[in-house]
């Protein structure tokens, strides 16, 4: 069983505690996601607002006793977010700073631009955005409109994304575009949202409504080749490259999210049903166990990303795993309750609605299982069918 | 005080209802079937109903006792998701002799019954958007709805809407036992899940079916016993 190191546990009590905090803002969040700008002093959403920037840009990491964390590794976010989504997954959506578009840039971005964005992030909490998925195409790569062209004095983008993460609260982010057809012709840009053309509206949603998901216009929106991420790197490099590994790096922590909000889901029967008969403890005692399996997988997929950033399939498992379990975890939940269990008890309810979101969070099931599909065409799962999971079985950082 | 909805067009008509138009209109209907200005209450004194009747009605069903609107009495609330659906959640409603009184009552079998007409118009709904969905939305250049994953999990959901719609046709309110009716609200609950899922994030929108599937969702919770 690869249990936390020393220095995760210090990290997983401190994310702890701060969630505790976070969790009775939750049904606040919702009803008005502005309220996450009146948090900034909570120690949760002051510290997101700095982590996730890698040492040589960031002179003021979290220190926990002799330790020092960025949150720039796999397994030190599944640990952050696990404790985030357990507070309230909108709300972890919701925190401000570098966030997903930040993994990007720490993996295609160049020195010049890795050094403008974390010093955005740095000077005081902004939100920022990861635009990909479009209107009708979804996060299908080969289906992308959104189009860089050259304009008379700069590059201009044109077209639409939708479902993205506090696009309407953020001050700037990457927008993934279209520059020439083919896979090579793919890439992304780092987009301020004050520039002229760029616009934000929220979608209302069912669920994580405190995250503002919002469709975005890009209406001849000008940027200087600056802006175009990875512009030193090959096209393929700066384009599926890049996003494979960024998403292999984020897999792991949507995972956790998920873990976070069925170990939510089991709390909240415990703290509320004082007394359980035989029958409903053993069904609770179930469900602890299977939370259980599904994290152990998840620390072994942020290991083994943190290990090779092309390490893809154990990410694909896991968060297919904890999006189902998270589902199935809420529904559960409720059945502990009488009739009206999910109008008298509003957070169990929107734990049911939240973890329908992770479906959709970084591929969808069916994109995982195609992803593992494909890996175990390849022969790259049946090391980890035979033997021990990933590059090891202890969930200590790997150097 | 019973002459609730007990032919098979009316439950057709209800289900077409809403199909087309989502529940609030549908369920005015079904109360309004039992008796004017009542209110369904569930086992535990829930309701989910229109706004408006969940205002002005003056008396639950079945207990047939006033509803009491003294502060604390009877609480009305509207979870956030259903603000603009023109429906209201209600808690505190007397309920008759307990959970045990629902377990015998005939009259509020035939409401669970006449509910899983009208959940099923919700789900055939839902199945329209997402053939739809699924028929203009492309990956690498096809429309899912032709990929063989897609296939097979819509399959799935039409096979528990078929489930179900087999299982009331042609029945009343005492050809079936509460487990039945049990079983067939969870078939419907878990294909519109499966529905909501294929149309990916656009099934996380409150613009229909989301919050209509939402409202289904909450019937269920609200009227059955677990």
């Amino acid at each position: 069983m690869p249990d936390l190191d020393e220095r995760h546990l210090l990290l997983q009590q401190c994310c702890q505690e701060w969630a505790a905090d976070l969790r009775e803002h939750a049904l606040a969040l919702e009803r008005d996601p502005t309220t996450v700008s009146r948090l900034l002093q909570l120690p949760a959403v002051s510290h997101s607002a700095r982590l996730q920037i890698p040492p040589p840009y960031n002179p003021a990491p979290l220190v926990i006793g002799a330790e020092r964390f960025y949150l720039t590794r796999a397994l030190e976010r599944t640990v952050f977010c696990e404790a985030m989504a357990w507070a309230d997954l909108g709300m972890m959506l919701a925190l401000p700073g570098a966030s997903m578009c930040g993994v990007l840039v720490d993996v295609v971005g160049d020195t010049r631009q890795k050094e403008w964005f974390y010093s955005r992030i740095l000077e005081r909490p902004t939100w920022t955005f990861f635009a990909l998925t479009e209107p009708g195409g979804g996060s299908d790569a080969s289906a992308m409109r959104t189009c860089l062209r050259s304009g008379r004095d700069s590059l201009v983008l044109d077209g639409a994304k939708r479902y993205v993460s506090n696009a309407a609260r953020a001050s700037l982010g990457a927008v993934f575009f279209r520059a020439a057809p083919g896979p090579l012709g793919v890439g992304a840009a780092l987009v301020e949202t004050g520039t002229p053309g760029f616009a934000a509206t929220v979608i209302d949603t069912m669920a994580v409504r405190g995250a503002q998901l919002g469709a975005i216009t890009l209406d001849s929106v000008q940027i200087a080749p600056a802006q175009i991420l990875g512009r030193g790197l090959s096209p393929l490099r700066r384009g599926t490259w890049g996003w494979l590994r960024t998403f292999n790096q984020l897999r792991p922590t949507v995972a956790s999210m998920g873990v976070g909000l069925a170990q939510a889901a089991h709390d909240y029967v415990a703290a509320n049903r004082r007394v359980l008969r035989k029958h409903e403890q053993d069904r609770l005692d179930e469900l602890s166990r299977r939370i259980e399996s599904v994290r152990q997988i998840t620390r072994h997929a942020a290991i083994a990303v943190d290990h090779d950033p092309d390490s893809a399939h154990l990410a694909a498992a896991a968060k297919q795993a904890a999006a189902v379990l998270a589902e199935e975890a809420a529904r559960q939940a409720t059945g502990f309750f009488g009739p009206g269990a999910r109008l008298d008890h509003p957070l169990l309810d929107k734990l049911v609605r939240d973890a329908r979101a992770l479906e959709f969070m970084e591929g969808t099931g069916n994109i995982q299982r195609l992803g593992l599909a494909a890996a175990l065409s390849k022969g790259a799962v049946q090391a980890d069918l035979c033997g021990p999971l990933g590059p090891g079985a202890a969930c200590s950082p790997m150097t | 005080m019973t002459a609730m909805l007990s032919d098979e067009v009316a439950w057709q008509q209800l289900h077409d209802s809403a199909r087309r138009n989502g529940p609030e209109r549908a369920l005015a209907r079904a109360h309004a079937d039992i008796a004017p200005h009542v209110i369904v209450a569930g086992p535990a004194g829930h309701a989910v109903a229109p706004a408006a009747l969940a205002r002005s009605a003056s008396r639950a069903w079945p207990s047939g006792a006033p509803v009491d609107r003294r502060p604390g009495a009877v609480t009305v609330f509207t979870p956030v998701p259903l603000e603009r659906s023109g429906l209201m959640a209600v808690r505190g409603l007397a309920v008759p002799g307990g959970r045990a009184g629902y377990q015998v009552n005939v009259a509020y079998r035939g409401w669970l019954l006449t509910l899983s007409w009208l959940r099923l118009g919700i789900s055939a709904g839902l199945l329209d958007t997402a053939l739809s969905y699924l028929a203009h939305r492309t990956v690498a250049g096809e429309p899912l709805l032709r990929k063989q994953m897609i296939q097979g999990e819509l399959s799935d959901a039409v096979t528990r809407q078929l489930a179900v719609r087999a299982l009331v046709s042609g029945r009343r309110a005492a050809d079936l036992s509460d487990t039945a009716l049990a079983d067939a609200h969870r078939q419907i609950t878990a294909g519109d899940g499966v529905l909501l899922r294929l149309m990916g994030a656009r099934g996380l929108t409150v613009e229909w079916p989301g919050q209509a599937a939402y409202a289904s969702e909450l019937l269920a919770d609200a009227y059955l016993s677990r």
